[in-house]
């Protein structure tokens, strides 16, 4: 088949969305589809956020198949349209009203809120069928569109270079610098920890500067390693040897740092509220939930770092958890074979 | 441009349908009265058979005529002949006017003026209002704190769940609320129990809507297949789009200059007024300038 992908572009930005599109058309391709992905930019501003979605009305694809990622690129019209929802446009969403949505109580903001769950009820009604990339999101779309759908797993990047090494004496994160991720409660409650471990943290984005001072001011600055974008041969270097990866995103879709985790072997400590990561963390069977304080954070370090027992157990178990993902279901469902 | 101009022909009997219908067809065109010196229409609607400007309309061939007929109202063979469309909400009588009928819901609501409002919105607007939440409206059933008729559209779109009878049950199910009913409003509507709406008895309806508001994942389900409800089966908004449509008046919406615009803005069912239309006018304005030029 002639299958087209379809996702939203945030220029100059790429992270686990980018990643999904691109390896669908890899897995289509290697299924033996022609496929192709196409991409348009958006705008993510309450002014501007139905600008891209209704572009993605005029887009002719010419296809047998297409399956639509993110927001908005589900508005593309198609008789044969799947969507397979990595998340809604979450601000205008169950993040309204968080410190990085434009979307308050104001009548500007409801209206459009109104307008956009609308649109998003009778977009995502056309497809053919509806999958999403998690639990959490199936949820979401539920309780806010009412539209049921069905959550669709998928191994992560990097999924069978990942490996189990020795745990080392640092704890692991690689993410996006940004505030929804929560860098900071890591390099904050590094500050409590009482075992000799480390933090490092892989990423770019507009938070480095400010975990940096942040580190300083707790006195933590060289327990803290920032070293920036790594490529995918130190990644699974750095998974394969940390203690444990913290990873305490706000509400995450899916999370691809818990399942490479995982896949390495190592458990994972989270908080509460860290949405789909709870999905496969389970405390005290493949990592740890915490109160999301960073002495909560600390206390779940400190028992890492200090019952081995502890920390081999829970990792075998993460890396049994996600063993049985794969591609071909995945791409058996979205193609209908 | 212009929008198209439709007389009214105005009868003391108008009925529901023919109200819905002509609030309707404003969204499109200019009404005027038949009373009013009027140069050339484009076709003209009369909202009963026996509206007083009926005759003299009828010696004018050439505009296209309408006429909503009401089920007590009969229809003369010269209507008949002359009419290019007959409305009625009356299956029985399709075989009788023959083609040239138009068959209206028999209870019909606006969907375009009751917009729908998903239950996480309905809690963010309570919360603004400093309104309780869950918030359950009673309406037609037995309630200790009546509302006003005022209030009651508004109650709706703020509820998390409705027990709801009688004639608000329409407005309510347009606005996308989760309804509790009973047995004879939901056949009387086509709505069927545990999809569109949930049915229960008068004594319970009330308590039977507070669990529903607390199931904001069913709530949403309900409210998603009450709007499709209306849409499919009560909107008057495609009978007025097919009447026009068959009386040759061309539908152009406000302001709007891209035909292909207005399909797709129409097919996700947007406000005439809501900001994507502003956008994508002030968007295409140079280029249908320069086409013009």
């Amino acid at each position: 088949m002639d299958i087209a992908v379809c996702g939203a572009q945030v220029v100059f930005t790429r992270g686990g969305a980018e990643l999904l599109m691109e390896q669908l058309v890899e897995r289509l391709a290697a299924a033996g589809h022609r496929a192709e992905l196409i991409r348009l930019p958006g705008a993510w501003d309450r002014e501007r956020v139905f600008d891209a979605a209704l572009a993605w009305r005029f887009v002719p694809v010419d296809a047998d198949l297409v399956i639509a990622t993110n927001f908005p690129s589900y508005f593309v019209r198609h008789p044969r349209k799947i969507v397979w929802l990595p998340h809604q446009h979450r601000i205008a969403y169950d993040a309204a009203d968080t410190p990085w949505s434009d979307f308050g109580l104001d009548d500007q903001s409801l209206d459009a809120q109104r307008l956009l769950a609308d649109w998003d009820t009778r977009a995502l009604s056309e497809a053919e069928r509806i999958f999403t990339i998690s639990g959490v999101v199936s949820e979401r779309l539920a309780r806010y569109n009412g539209v049921a759908s069905q959550p669709l797993y998928h191994p992560p990047p990097l999924y069978d270079e990942l490996h189990p090494g020795p745990f080392g004496n640092y704890v692991f994160c690689a993410t996006r610098l940004e505030r929804n991720k929560r860098p900071e409660l890591l390099v904050e409650s590094l500050a409590h920890v009482q075992a000799p471990v480390r933090a490092v943290v892989a990423g770019r984005g507009s938070r480095r500067d400010n975990l940096i001072r942040r580190a300083r001011e707790l006195g933590v600055g060289d327990r803290v390693e920032l070293p920036g974008f790594v490529d995918d041969d130190e990644l699974v270097e750095r998974f394969a040897n940390a203690l444990a990866v913290v990873y305490t995103p706000h509400e995450e879709d899916y999370g691809y740092v818990t399942l490479q985790a995982f896949r390495a072997g190592k458990p994972v400590i989270t908080t509460a509220d860290s949405g789909g990561v709870l999905e496969w963390v389970e405390d005290g069977v493949t990592g740890l939930v915490t109160d999301g304080t960073p002495a909560g954070i600390a206390k779940a370090i400190d028992r890492l770092a200090t019952d081995h027992e502890l920390v081999e157990r829970l990792g075998a178990a993460a890396r049994e958890r996600v063993s049985t993902l794969s591609w071909a279901p995945v791409v058996a469902r979205l193609t209908g074979a | 441009m212009t929008r198209p101009l439709i007389e009214l022909l105005v009868g003391r009997d108008t009925s529901p349908t023919a109200r819905e219908l002509v609030t309707r067809v404003r969204r499109w065109c200019m009404l005027r009265a038949s009373d009013r010196a009027l140069g050339p229409v484009a076709a003209r609607l009369a909202t009963s058979a026996r509206a007083p400007g009926l005759p003299a309309a009828m010696h004018d061939r050439a505009t296209p005529l309408a006429v909503v007929v009401a089920r007590d109202e009969t229809v003369s063979n010269e209507l008949r002949d002359r009419a290019e469309l007959l409305i009625t909400d009356d299956p029985a009588r399709v075989d009788d006017f023959g083609p040239r009928t138009l068959l209206a819901p028999a209870y019909t609501v606006d969907a375009e003026r009751h917009l729908a409002i998903a239950p996480f919105l309905r809690e963010r607007w309570r919360h603004r209002l400093r309104f309780p939440s869950p918030f359950t409206v009673v309406l037609g059933f037995p309630s200790p704190t009546p509302l006003r008729p005022e209030t009651e559209a508004t109650a709706l779109a703020l509820a998390s769940a409705a027990a709801v009878r009688g004639n608000a049950t329409l407005v309510a199910l347009a606005l996308g609320t989760p309804v509790v009913t009973d047995a004879a409003t939901a056949a009387l509507l086509g709505a069927t129990d545990g999809h569109d709406v949930l049915v229960a008895s008068a004594s319970n309806a009330a308590e039977v809507a507070g669990g529903l508001a607390a199931d904001m994942v069913e709530a949403a389900r309900l409210g998603c297949e009450a709007r499709a409800l209306v849409e499919r089966e009560h909107d008057v908004g495609p009978v007025a789009r097919t009447m026009l449509t068959r009386l040759g008046v061309a539908l152009v919406a406000p302001d709007v200059p891209l035909g292909s615009l207005q399909l797709r803005l129409d097919e996700l069912h947007t406000p005439f007024d809501a900001s994507p239309v502003r956008r994508a006018v002030a968007a295409c304005e140079a280029l249908t300038s320069a086409a013009v030029a």
